[in-house]
């Protein structure tokens, strides 16, 4: 699954490297929701036999 | 050949990898590969847009950015550097929306043939919708 990367300015990084330095909280609703199914989760996982392999 | 953003790795406990999605407007967004448990072996994605106003990463923007595919195949990117780095581990998301999941199966499914050789996909439904996809690495032993 080769590709190629696109070509980003240098002040969009600037802007990226700068939101990551300054530790911007995080909320995800999703991940919440996952979290509240992880054992629902790894018992899927469990049935499918992926924990074995 | 397919094209994806440029990324910035952060590694730890949660692995984080940011790009810049440029469309109609720039957008920094963040992949984010969370535990969801204490045996590490299964894991979320999360994909997170920065929001200027709030100063605060959130999944719950919709965007409509205008590039849709090329933020799907950085967040491919994403998945298939993380599991190269952990084998051993499930990936698990969902999108925020019915339509969301609906186009992440479409573009799965158009690339059906890139990786099925290589990785389990396992969709789990709830009420006739899908609901969660499951992603793990095909680890092949060599005799």
């Amino acid at each position: 699954m080769k590709r190629k990367h696109l070509k980003v300015i240098n002040s969009q990084i600037d802007s990226l490297d700068a939101i990551i330095s300054s530790n911007v909280p995080f909320y995800s609703e999703k991940t919440e929701a996952m979290l509240s199914r992880a054992d629902e989760i790894e018992e899927n996982i469990v049935k499918w036999g992926w924990d074995k392999e | 050949m397919e094209q994806h953003y440029p990324i910035r790795l952060l590694e730890g406990e949660i692995y984080q990898y940011w790009f810049v999605s440029i469309g109609k407007n720039e957008i920094i967004k963040c992949v984010c590969f969370t535990p969801l448990g204490s045996k590490n072996s299964h894991i979320n994605l999360g994909l997170l847009d920065y929001l200027p106003e709030k100063q605060q990463m959130n999944d719950q923007v919709i965007t409509n950015n205008g590039d849709s595919r090329t933020v799907l195949m950085t967040v491919a990117w994403c998945i298939e550097d993380y599991l190269n780095r952990f084998p051993n581990r499930c990936v698990v998301f969902s999108g925020t929306t019915r339509s969301r999941n609906l186009l992440y199966w479409r573009m799965m499914e158009r690339y059906k043939e890139i990786w099925r050789d290589r990785y389990h996909v396992k969709l789990v439904s709830k009420n006739n919708d899908i609901d969660t996809f499951y992603v793990r690495k095909i680890i092949k032993f060599e005799s």
